[in-house]
């Protein structure tokens, strides 16, 4: 069955991929990803991927770039099979949980594959997942590592769609790769929202820290916390402006212009030492 | 075309994740004279070069022990702020290494522990050793070489040793797990090594955990190290 693109779906989408800093400093490639296919004109699938950055995982910017493909294909059967974009009825948490566990366990062996055809170590390939199945009903969300992803509701309010797993020092995760209990909910994670939705967006972990209230001093406390809150006014802000874009421009030109604005338009963002990866989707 | 205005506002309010390092510095008589003098003169420069890398200052905790035949934190865990006052380091006795080490090492443990239960992520910490000479003979070197490798190995922390001209070399590459090698500074080139040392904490601080950091001198000018470049 084939799919429709973007622009002629109900939702504008700005998504982009850039190197940070440290990888342009070492010459090392962009490990990050990402992968956004329509199911019809309401529904998709959107995955961010952040490819491992030690060198013992000197090929997971091919591991990203084949599980944000790879997870999209899934998840975009799987809601077919399941008929959730004819019905527009979301499924269960327990139904998406098994679903979507399914999805990425058939990701996670066609990549044991692929590292067989490629001739490379299986965890050389790691990378974090984080993937939304979206439409106007609701998001459907499933993930594995860190990153963040959310979506704006009916009334305007944001708020997040996954909950990350973070070791106790930075940048400490769990991997696609990892030998992990597929049952254990703080290793793959997932959720389903319910009501209806006008915008979205995932990203990876580099970009968390200027859009993400992620690391807050609680007030007369010796105490933080990760209140885990999409930042309202750079969310609210650049979707307006990826609206507008994409209303005025061609779906290409809105890309580049969202590369360029994560590459070097933002005085803090430009300087990252991370990789960078955001999707934003609107409703039109 | 109209011009698009994406996001150029201010950010939320996170707290930065923090980066522990543990100075554990050789005062003994040895150190006397000028070596003592450009060691203060090199804590100074490290002060004022995190001072200029607003990453490492907001990131980068500082704790300074000193060690001869008495072991005293000179100042405890705090960032490099404006607030932070250089100890004035002097020299006297014996060279009690190894209990300083160990200071060092549960020092960290206890900021691990405190960062862990106020809700915080943080850096791998740093200890970093500094020493012209070799420990007092009673000192258990063995039990540090095998503690050192553990925590090392294992991601607790990371110990790099630097020896000062007249240190005993065999000793500091005995005691350092294989990743972070000892190394033989040029003469009493503090200055010069502290600055190499706060360039090496600033990239740190904008780094992630498991990535291979390069900070290898970028010129012969710049190499406090007795290594070709």
């Amino acid at each position: 069955m084939s799919s429709i693109s973007v622009s002629d779906s109900k939702w504008i989408i700005a998504g982009a991929s850039v190197i940070g800093q440290g990888h342009i400093k070492d010459q090392k490639p962009c490990q990050d990803a990402h992968f956004i296919q329509m199911i019809n004109k309401t529904w998709g699938v959107a995955v961010v991927c952040d490819g491992a950055g030690s060198d013992a995982y000197s090929n997971s910017h091919l591991g990203s770039q084949y599980v944000a493909e790879q997870a999209a294909k899934e998840l975009t059967n799987m809601v077919r099979k399941e008929d959730w974009n004819d019905t527009n009825k979301l499924p269960t948490e327990n139904a998406w949980n098994r679903c979507a566990i399914k999805a990425l366990q058939n990701v996670r062996q066609n990549l044991e594959h692929y590292a067989v055809m490629k001739n490379v170590e299986l965890k050389t390939l790691a990378c974090t997942v984080i993937a939304l199945a979206f439409s106007p009903h609701g998001v459907l969300s499933v993930h594995i590592g860190d990153g963040r992803a959310g979506y704006r509701d009916d009334n305007g309010e944001w708020d997040s769609a996954i909950t990350p797993f973070k070791g106790s020092q930075v940048g400490e995760t769990v991997f696609i790769t990892s030998e992990f209990d597929w049952e254990d909910k703080q290793y793959i994670e997932t959720k389903v929202i319910d009501s209806p939705v006008t915008a979205f967006t995932l990203l990876t972990d580099g970009l968390e820290w200027y859009c993400w209230e992620c690391n807050v001093k609680l007030e007369d406390k010796d105490q933080y916390i990760d209140p885990n809150k999409p930042f309202k006014q750079f969310f609210d802000t650049n979707a307006e402006t990826v609206k507008k874009i994409g209303e005025q421009t061609t779906h290409d030109e809105l890309q580049e212009k969202w590369r360029g604005y994560l590459g070097h338009g933002h005085p803090k963002i430009k300087e990252e030492q991370d990789d960078k990866t955001m999707v934003l989707g609107v409703l039109k | 075309m109209p011009e698009f205005e994406f996001y150029q506002g201010e950010q939320p309010k996170n707290y930065e994740q923090k980066c522990a390092c543990t100075l554990v510095l050789d005062v003994s008589g040895s150190m006397a004279g000028q070596a003592i003098k450009q060691l203060n003169l090199g804590l100074q420069q490290f002060y004022i070069d995190i001072l200029k890398d607003v990453t490492a200052l907001s990131r980068l905790e500082v704790q300074i022990i000193s060690f001869s035949d008495i072991i005293k934190v000179e100042t405890d865990f705090a960032l490099m702020d404006d607030d932070y006052h250089v100890p004035h380091l002097t020299t006297r006795g014996t060279t009690r290494l190894v209990d300083a080490v160990r200071q060092g090492i549960q020092s960290i443990e206890a900021r691990k522990r405190w960062y862990k239960e106020s809700g915080q992520t943080y850096y791998r910490p740093y200890v970093i050793l500094i020493t012209d000479g070799a420990p007092d003979g009673d000192q258990d070197v063995k039990g540090l070489e095998k503690e050192i490798y553990h925590g090392v190995e294992n991601k607790h922390f990371n110990f790099w040793a630097f020896g000062v001209e007249g240190a005993d070399m065999g000793f500091l590459r005995k005691i350092s797990h294989p990743s972070f090698p000892a190394l033989r500074m040029k003469g009493i080139e503090f200055v010069t090594f502290f600055k190499w040392l706060s360039n090496s904490m600033g990239t740190i601080t904008h780094s992630k955990e498991g990535e291979k950091i390069n900070i290898t001198p970028k010129n012969e000018d710049e190499n406090p190290f007795q290594i070709t470049l």
